[in-house]
């Protein structure tokens, strides 16, 4: 994406939320910013899947974990400070995904599919059993909204939590993007297109997809904390394995778009949100998008209207896909 | 020593049920490369559907016909109307595992709506409602019936494979599409029976599992979470893989819950992580 049009939809985006924020009753602002966060999950996964060719589904035991991180700093430890608490989400979620990125990055295709759910089975059970750290099903209570210090005051209106999780998600785009133009996301798109010719180059290519792992898990770590923040709750339910499920579907919806991850985790997230509060059927409706995107395939659907239009307009060659699962 | 062997029985009636989830699950990997994981979701819907139906007719035949038939129909089902010819689908495990998520969704949503989210279980027939003494240890005879049906299942699996032209033709349309229907077979309609057969045995174990584990809410996934392991160990698509490691995940989740009640599951994932850092592709190799 040139520098310019980004510009542009940045300030697009800056309007829209600055409208919403301002015509938007606190009710339905507290869902637009869980939706936000939504969005925050889909981005710190696309890095993994679009650009490194990691189709994880561990992806909610580190934004559970990060959630679970300042949970347990502030009920337990009384530790307040919003900064504090990202910092030290994203360095325990940062830990996890090494540990859990050395055992996993030795399978491939499906196996590395089954291992990393398997492995955000195996942290949900922890958080279900360890009852003296985690509070057990019964989830952590007595999450207080964090102090923004140095700033003035606590993050705690509806406006305030709105404004804040959008910014972090704008932010999380704008790293993911820069991650994916630097030199370390030119090396990760060329092992996701063979590994084998990368390592012939020269590439410690398994060094690159484990730093792309962490990355991504410390930036799941993010949007994890924020919702912690947001329900001053955090349950086993924050890294249960259909949350990683779901994360996927925000990638692929995402279509192999830069920030398409981002606008799906938000859609994908308030239209549960709103389902879930008019309708009993709201799983139905749920699974039926599930397969419906599972037929569909986004992404060459996006490759074919790319295509479409780069010949309408001029006789230049369309764009390379960017996402492994076209094909 | 008793209680060890009672443990042991549980762990290895236990192991049997999985054993017939993952067989159906393996079968469909190993023969038609298409990961499943609705398997949650088709076991809650027969245990309901084989509970429904008994205390409707007050026959077991009944139920036995309904869980296997209804699960056989749904599997041929999704395999022509969501599997048969889409190229992304058929080439990527990414798009498989969100249309058996989306599949699971939607089983529960119904059941949910139908059962009102009521945990039910199959009474047992009075034959196998007893238990025997053998060595000192009180065993439900139920728990021997289900490690008979979980040996006969891995019988009749070896079977169909290895000396059937059935066997022989899906076996050979896994290495060549072409070259089948080139002989005379019809690769869509042996695939749509595996995908068929592979059901049906999940509707087996949701028949079985319905007088043992039960149907309530949220089984789907507790289901999902025990098979997960097995496939690790076991290797995709190894039936010989899947009968073992499904030994060693329901003896190993019944020692861990009777001894170590706080550990059982982590316990059987650590048994993941030591496979897979010994041995990245499971225990078995090849299909």
């Amino acid at each position: 994406m040139p520098r310019r049009s980004l510009l542009i939809g940045v300030v697009l985006a800056v309007i829209a939320l600055v409208l919403l924020r301002n015509g938007l009753s606190p009710y339905s602002l507290s869902v637009w910013s869980l939706a936000l966060v939504g969005g925050g999950l889909g981005m710190s996964l696309s890095l993994l899947v679009t650009y490194a060719g990691l189709p994880s589904l561990a992806q909610a035991a580190f934004y559970g974990t990060g959630g679970y991180a300042v949970g347990i700093l502030a009920a337990k430890h009384g530790q307040d400070n919003l900064w504090i608490g990202l910092l030290l989400a994203a360095l325990v979620s940062g830990l996890l995904a090494l540990v859990l990125g050395l055992v996993s990055l030795r399978t491939r295709g499906i196996y590395f599919q089954i291992i990393t759910l398997s492995f955000t089975a195996m942290i949900w059970g922890l958080a279900v059993k360890w009852r003296s750290l985690t509070g057990g099903d019964d989830g952590l209570v007595g999450i207080y909204p964090p102090s923004m210090a140095p700033f003035n005051g606590h993050l705690v209106t509806p406006q305030g939590v709105f404004t804040f999780s959008a910014v972090a998600l704008i932010l999380i785009c704008l790293v993911v993007r820069m991650v994916r133009n630097s030199a370390f996301g030119h090396v990760l798109v060329g092992i996701r297109d063979s590994e084998s010719r990368m390592a012939a180059l020269g590439y410690r290519t398994t060094a690159y997809r484990l730093g792309a792992f962490v990355l991504s898990g410390m930036l799941a770590a993010i949007p994890g904390a924020l919702l912690t923040y947001q329900l001053q709750f955090v349950s086993p339910a924050q890294l249960n394995f259909v949350v990683s499920i779901q994360a996927l579907l925000m990638v692929v919806i995402g279509a192999g778009t830069l920030f398409g991850p981002a606008l799906a985790g938000v859609g994908v997230i308030w239209l549960q949100e709103i389902l879930q509060r008019h309708t009993d059927h709201w799983l139905l409706v749920l699974g039926a998008i599930y397969i419906a995107v599972a037929m569909v395939n986004p992404p060459a659907l996006v490759q074919r209207l790319r295509t479409q239009w780069a010949e309408r307009r001029t006789a230049e060659p369309a764009r390379e896909p960017d996402l492994e699962v076209v094909r | 020593m008793g209680q060890l062997l009672a443990v042991t029985v549980n762990g290895l009636a236990f192991g049997m049920l999985l054993f017939i989830l993952a067989s159906g699950l393996t079968l469909i990997f190993g023969l038609a490369r298409y990961v499943n994981l609705a398997h949650g979701g088709v076991y809650l819907l027969t245990a309901y559907l084989a509970i429904e139906t008994y205390t409707r007719t007050g026959s077991y035949w009944a139920a036995a016909g309904m869980a296997l038939g209804s699960a056989a129909a749904l599997g041929a089902l999704l395999y022509a109307l969501f599997v048969r010819g889409r190229a992304w689908l058929r080439a990527n495990p990414l798009p498989q595992v969100l249309l058996s998520f989306g599949i699971i969704y939607v089983i529960s949503d119904l059941m949910q709506a139908r059962y009102q989210g009521l945990a039910q279980s199959l009474p047992l027939p009075d034959l196998i409602a007893g238990s025997v003494t053998v060595l000192g240890t009180t065993v439900t005879e139920y728990r021997i019936v289900l490690v008979a049906a979980g040996i006969l299942v891995a019988i009749f699996l070896w079977l169909l494979l290895s000396r059937t032209s059935f066997g022989s033709a899906v076996r050979a349309g896994v290495d060549d599409h072409e070259m089948l229907s080139a002989v005379g077979r019809n690769p869509e309609l042996l695939f749509a029976a595996v995908f068929a057969i592979g059901f049906a045995l999940i509707g087996v174990s949701g028949l079985l599992g319905s007088a043992f584990i039960g149907a309530s809410p949220g089984v789907e996934y507790t289901i999902i979470l025990y098979t997960l392991p097995i496939i690790v160990v076991g290797g995709m698509g190894s039936l010989p893989g899947a009968f073992f490691a499904s030994i060693l995940v329901g003896i190993g989740d019944s020692i861990g819950k009777a001894y170590f009640p706080e550990f059982s599951l982590f316990l059987i994932f650590a048994i993941v992580v030591l496979t897979l850092a010994v041995r990245p592709e499971g225990l078995v190799r090849n299909a």
